[in-house]
């Protein structure tokens, strides 16, 4: 049953590379839990300490940028993030999200504006639309061929069902 | 129809007539190639799925070149890794400790015009400079790949940089590439193709060109090409590439043309905020160096050591400089040597190192420290990308970091 999520925006500017969601020295780490606790430690210090699982991450333009580092959406999906709103996304981060199963939505400049860092915002999942403010965001649906691999959990367990479908 | 290069290629692999921007295709890979930081995850994420062995093994590239020599005690189990998954999958193109991935790909004749390449780093995009589609994965979808031979693409518009005039003397491909981020951003092709067409293209050699498309990534671009031309078609010659793929634009309708003329470029630097921050070198002119660093996947070609070598040789460095010179595959290296480059690097005070990718990614071979300042010749300076996130990095071409090495501070080719 759909129900109004209550949730705490983190929010981020431009350019938030991938060595800043997760620094090069932590990738040897074996435990992605253990990895994760070292996550934006350069633009957010008290974020992976503070977040919480259905937390929102709201950036400004360019999400995910430089390196193709799959860590960078692993530890935000490990720390419970399951929704990141961005005014555009780096492409190798956007496809590795959906990809994990983590869904990115593009929002314009005016409604990024509208967010505060560590404000309460509340997300409709019935609507797919995010209140706040007397506003209603309302999120833009993936093409039928995407919303199918987030639908699935992710591309892994989408080109199984895909292996398993053409088996029968 | 008109259709860009971009979209020829990708109408090719989908087995479609046409395609355009904004369509969802399924398309065929040619070549994949996976990288030793992350081939244990993509190993892990193929282990899930119920294929048991790759689409087809000769299509599979695996290249040690970011952990080379072992920087960690995880290195070595990286190049097991992938010794083992070559060995049980039957894949013969295998290359530990011989060269960076986007030197040796094209070295080798694994990209040829037309094609579609993926692979674990981000800077395949380098590969467009072949006439290819060529562009960075990550390793779940990497293990798609392997099992599948195909990948979803949503068919990209396309940016034209026009590009006519002639290079003046001390400007080289580099500031090229410096000039188009200094216009477009560091987001300004994000989901975009990038084709640089032009009277001047037929001047830029295929080590210009992979300078070039290399750093297309650093515009967000899905991929970044150059129609492939006499100099291509000669470049595959020599290195055995597959020509059964050649496709050629069909008066192409791009999102938009920006015009560039090469005789107005200046030597250009992007300063330590960012790839995009970019300004002509005689800004700053001064600037006190500790680092200099010629090589990397963008600017660590023979070519490049040839004009950084014509300026330090019998030059010494000032002591407060380090130099490192990190040639980009092993057949380079071995032309520095024989050619007598490498002496003079030495005589100058140079270090040499393997061919890798350590400094770039500030894991080892010239870390920075916090008060150090370096001007590279490599792609990213990100703050803490190579080293202490107070660490500077000024972006240059190899003329330009071969004469602020020599000064032992920031100065302008030939000056």
């Amino acid at each position: 049953m759909a129900e109004n999520i209550q949730t705490t925006i983190w929010k981020f500017s431009d350019d938030i590379d991938t060595d800043q969601i997760i620094a090069t020295q932590y990738l040897v780490n074996p435990d992605i839990h253990d990895m994760a606790r070292y996550a934006m430690e350069i633009p957010k210090p008290d974020f992976a300490s503070s977040v919480q699982s259905g937390d929102i991450i709201v950036a400004r333009n360019n999400f995910g940028c430089g390196s193709s580092r799959e860590q960078a959406p692993l530890v935000l999906k490990t720390l419970g993030v399951k929704i990141i709103l961005a005014v555009s996304f780096a492409r190798i981060f956007y496809r590795n999200c959906i990809n994990l199963g983590i869904r990115p939505y593009e929002i314009a400049l005016s409604q990024y504006n509208l967010f505060d860092d560590q404000s309460q915002v509340e997300f409709d999942s019935q609507n797919n639309s995010i209140n706040i403010k007397n506003n209603t965001i309302a999120l833009n649906p993936f093409p039928p061929f995407v919303e199918q691999i987030l639908a699935a959990g992710g591309l892994i367990a989408h080109v199984t069902q895909q292996f398993n479908a053409n088996q029968e | 129809m008109s259709h860009t290069l971009t979209e020829k290629i990708i109408a090719q692999a989908s087995g479609k007539k046409s395609v355009s921007p904004g369509d969802i295709v399924d398309v065929s890979v040619n070549t994949a190639f996976i990288h030793d930081v992350f081939i244990s995850g993509v190993v892990e994420e193929f282990s899930k799925l119920p294929h048991k062995k790759v689409w087809n093994s000769d299509n599979i590239v695996l290249i040690a070149d970011h952990e080379v020599p072992a920087v960690s005690e995880w290195a070595g189990e990286c190049y097991k890794t992938m010794l083992r998954f070559a060995e049980s999958q039957n894949i013969k193109r295998i290359h530990i400790a011989e060269g960076v991935c986007h030197q040796l790909i094209p070295e080798k004749g694994y990209v040829g015009p037309g094609m579609v390449l993926v692979g674990t780093d981000s800077h395949t995009t380098t590969h467009g400079a072949l006439g290819a589609f060529s562009t960075g994965i990550g390793t779940t979808e990497m293990a798609a790949v392997l099992a599948t031979g195909k990948i979803w693409l949503k068919v990209p518009e396309t940016i034209n940089f026009e590009m006519t005039g002639t290079l003046s003397k001390g400007v080289y491909a580099k500031d090229i590439v410096l000039s188009m981020l200094k216009i477009l951003g560091a987001e300004g092709a994000t989901y975009k193709a990038i084709e640089i067409t032009g009277s001047a293209v037929k001047d830029l050699t295929m080590a210009d060109r992979l300078t070039i498309c290399n750093m297309g990534v650093e515009m967000g671009a899905k991929n970044a090409l150059f129609a492939p031309d006499a100099n291509t078609m000669a470049y595959i010659q020599e290195t055995g590439a597959e020509k059964s793929y050649l496709v050629n634009a069909d008066a192409p309708i791009y999102e938009r043309t920006i015009q560039m003329n090469l005789s107005d470029i200046k030597p250009m630097l992007a300063f330590p905020k960012g790839v995009d921050d970019v300004h002509p070198v005689e800004e700053a002119i001064g600037t006190e160096i500790h680092e200099a660093f010629i090589g990397s996947c963008t600017n660590g070609r023979y070519e490049d050591f040839v004009v950084a070598a014509d300026i330090i040789r019998g030059k010494k460095i000032p002591p407060h400089v380090r130099l490192i010179i990190t040639p980009a595959s092993m057949h380079i290296y071995k032309r520095l040597i024989s050619e007598g480059l490498a002496i003079d690097f030495i005589n100058a005070g140079a270090m040499i190192t393997n061919p890798g990718c350590g400094l770039c990614y500030g894991k080892h071979g010239g870390v920075l420290s916090e008060t150090d300042v370096a001007i590279a010749s490599n792609n990213r300076n990100f703050p803490g990308r190579l080293g202490h996130k107070n660490s500077q990095v000024y972006l240059a071409s190899p003329a330009t970091v071969a004469w602020s090495a020599v000064h032992g501070k920031i100065s302008e080719p030939g000056i």
